[in-house]
């Protein structure tokens, strides 16, 4: 039998097969969150990856913003706790995992077992997400995922103050518009939320080994960041974006 | 008599309807004072002859309050001044604001200048109140609001109704504490929403009819086996959590609130008035000797030790501190009630609410997460 992991987050769902032993055989990613046709085609993907029908699914687990009105899912379980349960066995033995989503960031903290300890998210407010690095790409005209490269190219990064979203939007085009470069405006962009994110983790407390999930994690420049302003190495995997949606399904099969 | 449901449902009844109170007093011919948060001498008001009101905003949108407001201002504060200003305080006869701290302070001000239809009556109290100099501040202040209050309500307040108001406030503060304790032992009987309703209904209710109701509920809850089975015991604070939504998610997630820090209840609640001696100095002296709460001044920082101390003596699960946005007082005192309840092995989860915020799924997610932790 199979096991389905769904994660309906704000901006982008996630879907993700294991097996009996835990192994992915299947994922699926669809752009739109709760109440979109997203989550279907997640699903929809994922199955077809794993060459595995409906019916072969023996529970399906929710999380996410949207987990309660995915309306197949035998169980829910809160992101937090999933991200949690995903990261203990995408990076095993890791202590802290910094999850930046599409409207949250939030740290967790892991036991020596893997289970989750205690966690700090950030507060109502779109600054530190991925949802600023969207509005910040909208503003460049690229594609948020080739923010890594502007930065790389960037000879100094330009400071960003504004904390909030809309404020900080303004900043950048007066900053554009004032001669700055394109590339070193998106490296202050960076650095915006590489402060913001470190100052969660701070609160929080870190302990190595330390791991990044959530689509923000494949910005590598944006990464590296973090990892300087925080002092520690920062992992992370190509499953990152899945990881909520791996730990979902891992409690679909512990069920 | 009336059985624990029952008795419950009524008060969830005046809690969710406090306009209804209010025309109920206004109705029977009294007349109504306005209390805003807190410390506030009802007892004043209630030996004028008239009905104290809480008054600590409601939840919902600041619209014309934003006139006076910036954005980033205590949500409580912002929706009292929208009520004012939206007419729906002008049955109340005046309205008792403190200067606790420095947004009550601007709040009352303003209410002052924008809702001119209800007299403001300023409560003026010390914060340096170990000191004679701070005793002496809050009677000489409390002598002046005798005059005040009773002129608000026609009427000149006398020593001995004063009295007897206190001896009633006294009674009712301990039944209520009386109540905490009772609703902590019994959790699958009184929901974490009806607990903040028999608190809400205290604020709109005659004290006196309250605290027999009261009364009448802590007996049929004192005869019932206690039992927290099931539910994670949790420690409160902050200064609010009557936001429908948010005891939802907590009632949903079993929770079970075993003590509380919350400013209104058992930190509003802790006060017990002498009954020997001048009335007014009485008052005031209580207010002094009043601790551990964000709002007042304690150069120990009293009130952080406080909340560790709360969990370990009550044997909670957790604690949850529901950090009230743009509570000054309150945002000082977090990180320092963080690292407190971290020494003192507590699990801990902060939450931002307020007022004006009609969603709680961030909260959810972070209370669901907490209870798989406790759990």
């Amino acid at each position: 039998m199979f096991y389905l992991g769904m994660d309906v987050g704000s901006t982008a769902t996630k879907c993700i097969v294991v097996d009996g032993s835990g192994t992915i055989v299947g994922k699926g990613l669809a752009r739109g969150g709760a109440g979109t046709k997203a989550p279907a085609a997640a699903e929809a993907e994922a199955l077809a990856q794993a060459q595995v029908s409906e019916s072969e699914i023996e529970t399906i687990c929710a999380t996410g913003y949207g987990r309660h009105l995915f309306d197949q899912a035998n169980m829910e379980k809160s992101e937090l706790s999933c991200h949690a349960k995903g990261a203990s066995r995408l990076f095993p033995g890791v202590r802290t995992v910094i999850d930046i989503g599409g409207q949250d960031a939030k740290v967790l903290r892991l036991g020596v077992g893997g289970s989750l300890e205690n966690f700090a998210m950030n507060d109502k407010c779109a600054a530190g997400t991925g949802r600023f690095l969207d509005v910040m790409a909208g503003v460049f005209g690229c594609d948020v995922s080739e923010l890594s490269d502007y930065d790389r190219q960037s000879d100094h990064s330009v400071s960003i103050s504004s904390t909030c979203t809309v404020f900080a939007e303004s900043e950048v085009i007066s900053k554009l518009a004032s001669g700055e470069s394109i590339y070193d405006v998106a490296a202050g962009v960076h650095d915006s939320v590489v402060d913001r994110t470190a100052g969660l983790a701070n609160r929080l407390g870190i302990v190595p080994p330390v791991a990044m999930t959530g689509g923000v994690a494949l910005n590598d420049a944006l990464r590296e960041r973090l990892e300087k302003k925080i002092g520690y190495p920062i992992q992370t995997s190509e499953l990152a974006q899945f990881n909520g949606a791996f730990g979902a399904a891992i409690y679909a099969l512990e069920a | 008599m009336a059985d624990i449901k029952e008795l419950l449902e009524g008060f969830t009844e005046v809690a969710d309807h406090p306009k209804a109170e209010l025309d109920r007093h206004i109705a029977a011919g009294k007349k109504v004072i306005g209390v805003g948060p807190y410390y506030v001498l009802e007892e004043l008001v209630y030996a004028a002859g008239a009905i104290p009101f809480g008054v600590w905003g409601r939840v919902g949108t600041a619209s014309k309050a934003r006139e006076y407001f910036p954005p980033f201002y205590c949500s409580i504060c912002q929706m009292t001044l929208e009520m004012g200003l939206n007419h729906e305080l002008d049955k109340l006869s005046g309205i008792m604001l403190t200067a606790l701290c420095d947004t009550l302070r601007g709040a009352s001000q303003n209410f002052r200048v924008g809702v001119t239809q209800v007299p403001m009556i300023f409560v003026t109290q010390p914060q340096n109140r170990a000191t004679e100099a701070g005793r002496q501040y809050a009677i000489d202040s409390y002598t002046e609001l005798k005059t005040t209050v009773g002129e608000a309500c026609d009427t000149i307040i006398d020593d001995d109704k004063l009295a007897e108001a206190i001896k009633l406030y006294n009674n009712w503060r301990a039944a209520m504490r009386t109540f905490l304790a009772e609703a902590a032992k019994h959790p699958a009987l009184v929901s974490v929403a009806q607990r903040a309703a028999v608190v809400d209904a205290g604020y709109y209710m005659d004290k006196a009819e309250h605290l027999k109701k009261v009364e009448a509920l802590n007996e049929l809850l004192a005869a019932q086996p206690a039992s927290t089975d099931g539910f994670k015991k949790v420690v409160l604070s902050g200064v609010y959590y009557d936001i429908p939504a948010l005891t939802q998610i907590l009632d949903e997630n079993h929770f079970a609130v075993v003590a509380d820090d919350i400013a209104k209840e058992s930190r509003a609640l802790q006060l017990q008035v002498s009954e020997e001696g001048d009335p007014t100095v009485a008052l005031a002296e209580a207010f002094c000797k009043a601790g551990n709460d964000s709002i007042l001044f304690d150069e120990n920082k009293g009130h952080v030790a406080h909340v560790a101390d709360l969990y370990k003596e009550s044997g909670a699960d957790g604690v949850v501190l529901l950090l009230a946005k743009f509570c000054d007082p309150e945002e000082f005192d977090a990180p320092h009630v963080a690292k407190a309840c971290k020494d003192a092995g507590a699990p801990f989860v902060q939450i931002e609410i307020d007022q004006s915020t009609e969603s709680y799924e961030q909260a959810r997610t972070q209370l669901e997460t907490f209870a798989d932790i406790i759990g």
